[in-house]
């Protein structure tokens, strides 16, 4: 099958799927809230339809693959995305600066795992130590912006 | 106002501006404007809002030089991050994005940011000089348009989708179309009604623009970046002769776009509430379509940088036309200045000539200024802001994220902002994966609560009137837009079967 019927398969279902509901939800609305939701969820589920049709039309025609026709991402990505989620929710509980400085730590050792010896570990420490004090002088200090704390800063 | 009155003011204000404080507050401002445009999150408005305490104790006219400078320098700064990390720095700056980031991919960073930075200088200087010379006039035609016209103008800067995305326009569509409905999460902007909130009241206020966009640009870029496993984004190489290469293209084969973009950026930051977003995207559109070889653009082509700056800055001095004639801000930023303005007991209008003239010439004459030192000032940042390219991925990703995530709170102090420029990001990332481009999603983002105001009260309009050709179709400037709209839809098609024509009779001739 042709590589490049997989994504098309994916933004038509996905498309279809989220204009679908979001066509169900404005027809429940009451006019004027519905009138332009309406409009451009229909056409939504109008552009994911003629996708899927000429994704199924050109399932036949030979392409030869390259890298980039996969859907899923890396293993790495999923653990970034995970580790930004965990990074976020973590905010709340323990402040912004010090779940950066751990967000950091963390993640380059995913990105780099060679880098966990002694004298590299040291330099992401400070690198990490320099990027959030410039993030404070800027935004604590200077905007004065309400960072959110937790049990730490 | 006599001729020659507007003159002495505009030369006593060019003096007021070459005082040696006035020169110390541009430079001062314009550093600060492209340090804060640089970072995601922090807008040209945000930095102009922090800063109008502060001119509280100056004089007018020195506050608003510093104002001026700010906003300039922040617009610029905003190209900066997205020629470098493809993570626009203002949301005005989507647009150079597509091309500059491809550049700094090629090694040619320091030549990518040198065409923004000259762009915008010359978008800025078209932009203050229509200001300097037609603002009373030009803020009496910005009023005669209404909101069908607006519609309208916002159907066309749909119409730049097709350049958007190349070889797939139907998934552009699909883009803009997704990123045009989440724009109407929330309340409903006419009765107040919730939508598509699915009964939590995180998303009562919405998706606010800025978050959407850190999401969309810089979470999914992380992710791209992760997707890479490069050491570094692109090696940082210097530029032999860089000056006289950049000056020469963009004054030989740039110079149609660069006027072309900075006049769209003039015309489109006289209307209130379009503002850079819009322009750049707009003369994005137009650049590519106009082009000889359209093909070109998104692989790192100086054109595509040329259109966005030189449009995004122009729109600067365009905005100030209905404030400063009629007392109508053209965008954010703008409002902020007349607030400073407002402060200081002067009211903006069609009466500010007459009763602070030297004030209002002073500050059109420091942005003029402005752009000129921001030639110079923006050169000797330039290689310090391309040593970012040094920086390895594994630190620079945490340390993107954490910027996404700082620049996306600190828009209202809100947690809600971070879950939903996570939200953005993840969906952009798939949908980048399944082919449908960040660019159609933003545009679509940016356009959909001002298409969707212009719609509803067109709609109220028509009820009012009962006549829908009378208020969507048969207005002078609708017709104009309208007829723009199929235009620029049309072209690339009849241009294309064009030179397929073309090309055949060669082979033709060439066969017999």
């Amino acid at each position: 099958m042709n590589p490049s019927v997989n994504k098309d398969l994916f933004a038509g279902i996905f498309g279809l799927a989220f204009g679908g509901l979001l066509l169900y939800e404005s027809i429940q609305l009451s006019y004027p809230s519905k009138a332009f939701p309406l409009l451009i969820s229909s056409s939504t589920v109008v552009f994911s339809l003629l996708i899927l049709i000429f994704s199924v039309l050109k399932r036949n025609v030979k392409v030869v693959p390259s890298e980039n026709d996969g859907i899923l991402p890396s293993r790495l990505t999923i653990y970034i995305i995970i580790s930004a989620i965990i990074y976020i929710l973590l905010i709340d509980l323990l402040g912004f600066y010090s779940s950066s400085f751990f967000c950091i730590i963390f993640v380059s050792s995913i990105l780099s795992p060679n880098h966990l010896k002694i004298k590299p570990f040291i330099f992401t420490c400070l690198s990490s130590f320099i990027f959030l004090f410039f993030v404070y002088i800027i935004f604590s200090f200077w905007i004065k912006t309400s960072i959110p704390d937790g049990i730490l800063i | 106002m006599p001729e020659i009155s507007i003159i002495s003011l505009a030369v006593n204000g060019l003096w007021n501006v070459l005082s040696p404080y006035g020169l110390l507050l541009c430079t001062f401002g314009i550093s600060l404007g492209i340090v804060v445009g640089a970072l995601p999150g922090l807008s040209s408005t945000m930095a102009c809002a922090l800063l109008v305490p502060m001119t509280f104790s100056m004089q007018p006219s020195t506050g608003l030089i510093l104002l001026g400078a700010i906003w300039c320098g922040a617009i610029y700064g905003g190209s900066n991050a997205a020629i470098l990390l493809n993570i626009p720095g203002t949301p005005s700056s989507i647009a150079t994005a597509f091309d500059g980031y491809p550049m700094t991919r090629k090694g040619q960073s320091e030549r990518a940011l040198f065409i923004g930075l000259v762009s915008s200088v010359v978008g800025g200087i078209v932009g203050v000089l229509v200001l300097l010379s037609a603002f009373a006039p030009l803020a009496a035609l910005s009023v005669k348009f209404g909101k069908p016209e607006f519609f309208w103008l916002c159907i066309f800067g749909l119409s730049t989708i097709a350049a958007l995305s190349p070889g797939n326009a139907i998934k552009g569509l699909l883009g803009a179309s997704i990123g045009l409905l989440l724009g109407t999460i929330g309340l409903d902007p006419i009765i107040g009604i919730p939508r598509f909130t699915f009964g939590t009241e995180m998303l009562i206020e919405g998706i606010q623009l800025v978050p959407g966009l850190i999401g969309i640009f810089a979470f999914a870029q992380v992710l791209e970046l992760t997707e890479q496993k490069s050491v570094v984004i692109a090696e940082y190489k210097t530029t032999p002769n860089l000056i006289r290469n950049v000056f020469g293209e963009l004054f030989s084969t740039c110079k149609a776009n660069l006027l072309r973009s900075s006049i769209i950026g003039t015309f489109i930051g006289m209307l209130p509430g379009a503002g850079g977003p819009v322009a750049s995207l707009v003369a994005y559109g137009e650049a590519k379509r106009w082009d000889k070889d359209p093909k070109r653009f998104g692989s790192g082509v100086s054109d595509g940088i040329v259109a966005s700056e030189s449009a995004n800055n122009a729109v600067i001095g365009a905005s100030l036309v209905p404030m400063m004639g009629l007392g109508i801000p053209g965008c954010p930023t703008a409002a902020v200045v007349m607030s400073g303005l407002l402060v200081h007991g002067i009211l903006p209008g069609s009466k500010m000539l007459l009763e602070s003239g030297d004030i209002a010439y002073t500050f059109i004459m420091s942005l003029l200024l402005v752009n000129i030192l921001m030639l110079f000032i923006g050169y000797g940042m330039l290689r310090l802001s391309a040593n970012l390219l040094r920086v390895p991925t594994r630190l620079l990703i945490p340390m993107v994220l954490i910027m996404a995530v700082i620049g996306s709170y600190t828009l209202r102090s809100s947690m809600v902002d971070v879950y939903v420029m996570l939200g953005c990001g993840i969906l952009s990332f798939f949908l980048g994966r399944a082919g449908v481009g960040a660019g159609p999603l933003s545009l679509g983002l940016v356009l959909g609560p001002l298409t969707e105001d212009a719609f509803n009260i067109s709609l109220t309009f028509m009820q009012a009137k009962n006549s829908f050709l009378e208020v969507f179709i048969t207005r002078p400037l609708c017709i104009f837009f309208i007829l723009l709209t199929i235009t620029s839809l049309c072209l690339p098609v009849l241009l294309d079967r064009r030179k397929r024509k073309k090309l055949l009779l060669n082979r033709k001739r060439k066969v017999l």
